[in-house]
């Protein structure tokens, strides 16, 4: 943790230029892939993906190493005039889970994907593959950058790029949920556009350093944390303003849908983040706070119970991250202002691991649903049975995501409800404890039944497909990573408070 | 009253007019026009920054002029997409609502 | 000894994962009743009453002490004997990779918890004893086995949910303890929560146990499934919810309010599981009622121990379900052994293990009532635990009458008489032996006038009472299985499903373009608000 003014950039840090590659190099490749497009588009584009794993992991043992966040000041200009990018430890740590699951779900959906012989370039591959390096991109700008408007145009860029992948199959359904998803989401980015009006009203600067070090709490700064802030719940799905969200979700490939459900939906929950906890921390009230909890709880349990009446698969699995969104915004209410620094760690690292391991868990999860989708034909719970013999590993996967989802150790999910659990209690705040906890039965619940329905026999006249293991393998490694986290201590963990100012 | 706070009124107005618009009237396309007088109406409030902010020598601060010009860029990509989804749906549908059909969820 | 508790617990999983290959499916169910065994190696290490603890990772500490070794060796004996059954059960039946999975899985668990010394491992293996029950509950695949295995999951899961608050509230307490077990519960007595995390144990631990009125799902889980699976479920890992209690109450500290009422809920139980047992027809929900009463006994045991403030009842209670253990799963493997007619050697050897239960002399059962006599004591406790012992008699003799009646539909595939004949052997070998280790006086005392006296008044008033009643041809009133438990249930489904329906109804109503948009713009103006109203000034 560090004093407010140590968030200011003043230089250029040594690796600052990762940072730049990190959200250039993506879009050259996407130049060229529109360039070269059709046959080498899949090459292109994993090429990039794992250049892109690589900055990652380079600025995160940067920021590891140095125990101080990577800076570089664009063109030399300092702020107000100029941006800066920033990556302290959550931002190298997200940069790393998106390199790795943009990987998982490139090479998932490399053969779906494939450029069809005998013709020079079809639609629907070059758009998802474009699709791919455009959020890649965008995510790592959003991920760095220190500057609210330059994060408006990085959230535009993700959201645009998303919309094509959710809208990628062509029915009827699909586009009228990728329509809707657009609208919503542009109302909220206008929204956000508002609160940046205000806020560059009051402040003469949009930089995030510039803007904390003169805070104040007059009635622009408060009426523009207001706006801002609806305006990314908007996008982040937050109860009840996640209409949109199940059947965008449902409709898009499996790979897409996994990229959705598992970095899209992050990336304006990680703008939010860095309002509250860096732009305007002093505004925390714990009052307002709890507005957020509760919204989250509501997410919780009703994303929940809906979930478990689902008859789809991937309508369940889309309104579980809805619920699983919800245990994200409890960090508001469980560290608001003036918290001890004990249960405010633990918080915020609960937060991020619930991020991080809701990403993985998801990822392959839908991963998982499309395999099984493919195999039978359908995805409707009631007739799952028979997958287990033809596709025992996503099955395997399936379940590896779920006892993440549930909260049972070892995983990355029950590290996070325990931390989570952890700081609500010795706060105080038992009722949102108690919603952690009856979240995790609801997710039991409907994790088992479709378990159940899986390894049963197959329906009467049912004809499984036979689908290769490469894909199951990677859905269980996403899986896997989601189970291996639960190997973590658990205590708070210092790299996710690196270049923190609270 | 000055230019600046007519400015600003006007762009309250039209914010609040393409709000109300945005979530009462049902064509998909009267939304995304609405959408875009919500966004003419901040960029419009961007412009009254500007004109808050001009020092000496110049018109307006030059800061948010950059924003808007931005921020055009953002709305007409949107825009764009929106259309194309549209025009899409009504070929597909034969309609264009985004209604939820069931009313399931 | 880490490897081998390495051993125990990833054994089985490693061979669940074999499983998937379908050339090593058949080798894997054959070796289920070989699984268990590293679980052979640990009893011995901590005969003397030593406890060994290993660290591991950090976080993961296993604990073997003599409560734990009791349990380990009898539930590691159900499960071999078990498994050998169910390995020829399973010859050439579909499904067998599903079943064997299950198993493995519940196995693996079911031995684990009772070394588990921190709250992660505790959680992680408890949950993995009882959420792939299910799939041994639900094997035949039926509406109402399928039933019965989602209320069985469901009441796991809701106590694994209060579980955790209390495990929680027990890490919040003692900041930079560490998540090991003991120094947790060592400092909870003086907790400004442990009252709550006392009752959050008692009943998250008491839904696995069965304590009136959580019981409600145990007569219609163990009336349905395959009978080999039902005996392990009944025997092993219904002992897990005991080992918990065992670990978390704070035993050593003498708490006469919380124990007082763990007694009486515990001594509820057992007579409520004696009585309402009568009313049964089915002999296997006749047997759950059985295991209600019994595992009723070890938790007053435990509540006396805790009013008094006796660490060593939870070595008594241990000592107590090891029979329990045996004999209830025999009990229902030689159900599944029956053909078509029962010979008179068999109910005679059957009766006389299942008395042990009410403690007819010279048998292991008799044993264990012996042992936790000094904390019965002789007052109104020791009398509530002599009439259990009535009821335990009443429900045996009404057991063996229902069993002795023909089949109505025979198994198929009858188990091999020697799985519970084995069991019933180990089960008094086991008592016999190991009564010097566990209570310090020699086994002869069992032997002597007074013991053999109180010990088997309870049994002949049984017998008479079954006889009398018997002889004035009395008909006990039919309640379906599970009674008002099983009602409470009903009606929780109900209200669930209306709770859910309403829900869904809601969910439909915020989907809707303009409620969601309207709802965006009041959020707006409520947030702002807020802020002005609350937020700093």
């Amino acid at each position: 943790m560090m004093p407010l003014q140590a968030l200011a950039v003043t230089e250029t840090t040594p690796g600052g230029s990762l940072l730049v590659l990190g959200i250039v190099m993506p879009a050259v490749a996407l130049v060229a892939l529109i360039g070269l497009g059709g046959r080498g588009a899949r090459a292109i584009v994993i090429a990039a993906l794992l250049f892109q794993l690589y900055v990652a992991v380079r600025v995160a043992l940067l920021v590891a190493g140095t125990q101080s966040p990577l800076a570089y000041v664009v063109g030399g200009f300092h702020p107000p005039l100029g941006i800066t990018l920033r990556a302290d430890g959550i931002s190298a740590l997200m940069m790393v889970v998106s390199a790795a699951i943009f990987l998982a779900a490139a090479g998932f959906a490399w053969k779906d994907f494939a450029q069809p012989g005998g013709k020079p370039e079809a639609r629907a591959p070059l758009i998802f593959w474009s699709a791919m390096l455009a959020m890649a991109s965008a995510l790592n700008l959003l991920f760095t950058s220190s500057d609210l408007f330059n994060l408006y145009v990085g959230i535009e860029l993700l959201t645009f790029a998303a919309i094509p992948v959710t809208a990628i199959k062509g029915g009827a359904d699909t586009l009228r949920a990728a329509l809707r998803y657009l609208l919503f989401a542009v109302f909220g980015s206008m929204l956000y556009l508002f609160g940046i009006v205000l806020l560059y009203g009051a402040y003469g600067t949009l930089d995030i350093s510039g803007i904390a070090a003169q805070l104040q709490p007059n009635a622009a700064t408060l009426a523009a944390a207001g706006f801002v802030t609806v305006g990314l719940l908007a996008k982040t799905a937050l109860f009840p303003f996640h209409l949109w969200l199940p059947p965008a979700h449902a409709g898009a490939p499996a790979a897409g849908s996994a990229v959705l459900s598992a970095l899209v939906v992050k990336g304006s929950l990680f703008l939010l983040m860095r309002l509250w906890f860096d732009t305007f921390p002093t505004l925390r009230e714990p009052a307002d706070m709890q507005l957020l909890a509760l919204s989250g709880a509501l997410a919780v349990i009703v994303g929940s119970v809906t979930a478990l009446r689902q008859q789809r698969l991937k309508l369940l699995v889309a309104y579980s991250t809805v619920a699983q969104i919800g245990y994200m915004f409890f960090v508001f209410s469980l560290a608001p202002k003036g918290t001890g620094e004990a249960i405010a760690a633990t918080a915020w690292t609960g937060a991020w691991l619930q991020v991080v391991a809701h990403a993985f868990a998801k990822a392959g999860m839908f991963l998982a649903a499309g395999l099984a989708a493919e195999v039978l034909g359908h995805d409707r719970i009631r007739d799952l049975g028979g997958l287990s013999r033809r596709a025992p590993l996503a099955v395997l996967a399936f379940a590896l995501s779920g006892l993440s989802l549930m909260g049972l150790p070892p995983s990355g999910g029950f590290n996070a409800k325990f931390m989570l659990l952890v700081a609500a209690l010795a706060g105080g705040q038992w009722v949102w404890g108690a919603v952690i906890i009856a979240g995790g039965v609801l997710a039991g619940a409907y994790v088992f039944g479709v378990l159940a329905r899986m390894m049963a026999e197959p329906a009467a006249g049912a004809s499984l497909q036979a689908v290769g293991r490469g894909r199951q393998w990677i859905a269980l490694g996403l899986s896997a990573v989601a189970v291996l986290m639960g190997l973590l201590p658990l205590e708070p963990v210092a790299f996710l408070a690196i270049g923190r100012a609270l | 009253m000055s230019a600046a706070l007519l400015f600003w009124l006007a762009g309250s107005g039209l914010i609040g007019l393409s709000v109300y618009g945005l979530i009462v009237n049902p064509h998909p396309l009267c939304k995304l026009l609405a959408l875009n007088l919500l966004g003419s109406g901040v960029f419009l409030l961007f412009g009254v920054i500007a004109r808050r902010g001009a020092s000496a020598g110049l018109g307006g601060d030059p800061v948010p002029q950059a924003l808007v010009i931005t921020g055009i860029v953002v709305a007409f990509s949107a825009t764009a997409i929106a259309v194309a989804l549209l025009l899409r749906l009504h070929t597909e549908a034969g309609e264009a609502s985004i209604d939820e059909e069931d009313g399931q969820p | 000894m880490i490897f081998a508790i390495m051993a125990m617990i990833l054994l089985p999983l490693a061979m669940a994962l074999l499983l998937l290959s379908p050339a090593l499916r058949p080798m894997v169910v054959r070796g289920l009743g070989l699984a268990p065994l590293p679980a052979l190696l640990l009893p011995p290490a901590a005969w003397e009453g030593s406890i060994s603890t290993v660290s591991f990772f950090g976080t993961w500490r296993y604990v073997l002490d003599q409560a734990g070794a009791l349990l380990l060796g009898a539930c590691a004996l159900l499960w071999i004997i078990a498994g050998s059954a169910a390995s020829r059960w399973l010859a050439g039946r579909g499904g067998q990779g599903r079943f064997a999975l299950w198993w493995l899985l519940t196995l693996s668990g079911s031995l684990g918890v009772f070394v588990a010394g921190d709250v992660v491992s505790f959680y992680a293996l408890y949950a993995l004893a009882s959420l792939p029950a299910y799939g041994l509950i639900a094997f035949g695949g039926g509406g109402a086995e399928r039933r019965a295995g989602r209320v069985t999951i469901a009441a796991a899961l809701i106590g694994e949910g209060l579980i955790l608050a209390a495990m929680v509230l027990l890490a919040v307490n003692a900041p930079g303890q560490g998540l090991a077990i003991a120094p947790l519960v060592a400092a909870l007595p003086s907790s400004p929560h442990c009252g709550a995390v006392i009752a959050l144990l008692v009943i998250g631990f008491g839904l696995k146990i069965g304590l009136v009125p959580l019981h409600g799902w145990m007569p219609m889980s163990y009336a349905a499934g395959p009978l080999i699976a039902t005996a392990v479920l009944s025997g092993a890992t219904s002992k897990a919810g005991l080992i918990g209690l065992i670990r978390f109450l704070p035993l050593s500290e003498a708490m006469p309010v919380a124990g007082g009422m763990i007694l009486a809920a515990g001594l509820v139980s057992a007579l409520y599981g004696a009585l309402l047992g009568l009313t049964q027809a089915n002999p296997r929900s006749v047997l759950a009622y059985s295991s209600i009463s019994q595992l009723g006994q070890m938790a007053a045991v435990l509540g006396a121990g805790l009013a008094a403030g006796a660490p060593g009842a939870g070595v008594i209670a241990a000592y107590y379900a090891v029979y329990h253990v045996l004999v209830k799963g025999g009990l229902f493997l030689w159900l599944g052994a029956q053909g078509r007619r029962i010979a008179a050697w068999q109910l005679g050897l059957v009766g006389f293990a299942a008395l042990g239960f009410a403690g007819l002399p010279l048998t292991g059962g008799a044993l264990g009532k012996l042992a936790f006599k000094d904390l019965a004591g002789t007052g109104a406790t020791g009398m509530l635990f002599s009439f259990a012992a009535v009821g335990s008699t009443l429900l045996v003799l009404h057991f063996l009458r229902l069993a002795r009646a023909p089949a109505q539909d025979p198994q198929p595939q009858p188990l091999s008489p020697a799985a519970w004949i084995a069991a019933v052997i180990a089960a008094t070998l086991l008592q016999w032996t190991l009564f010097a280790a566990v209570t310090g006086d020699s086994a002869r005392s069992a032997l002597r006038p007074g013991a053999l006296f109180d010990l088997a008044w309870p049994v002949a008033a049984g017998a008479a009472l079954a006889w009398g009643l018997a002889a004035l041809g009395t008909r006990l009133p039919a309640f379906p299985p599970g009674d008002i438990g099983e009602r409470l249930i009903a009606i929780i489904e109900r209200q669930a499903t209306r709770i859910a329906s309403a829900i869904l109804r809601a969910e439909t109503q915020a989907h809707q373009w303009q409620v969601s948009t309207l709802a965006l713009a009041a959020a707006l103006i409520l947030f702002v608000a807020l802020q002005t109203v609350f937020g700093p000034r």
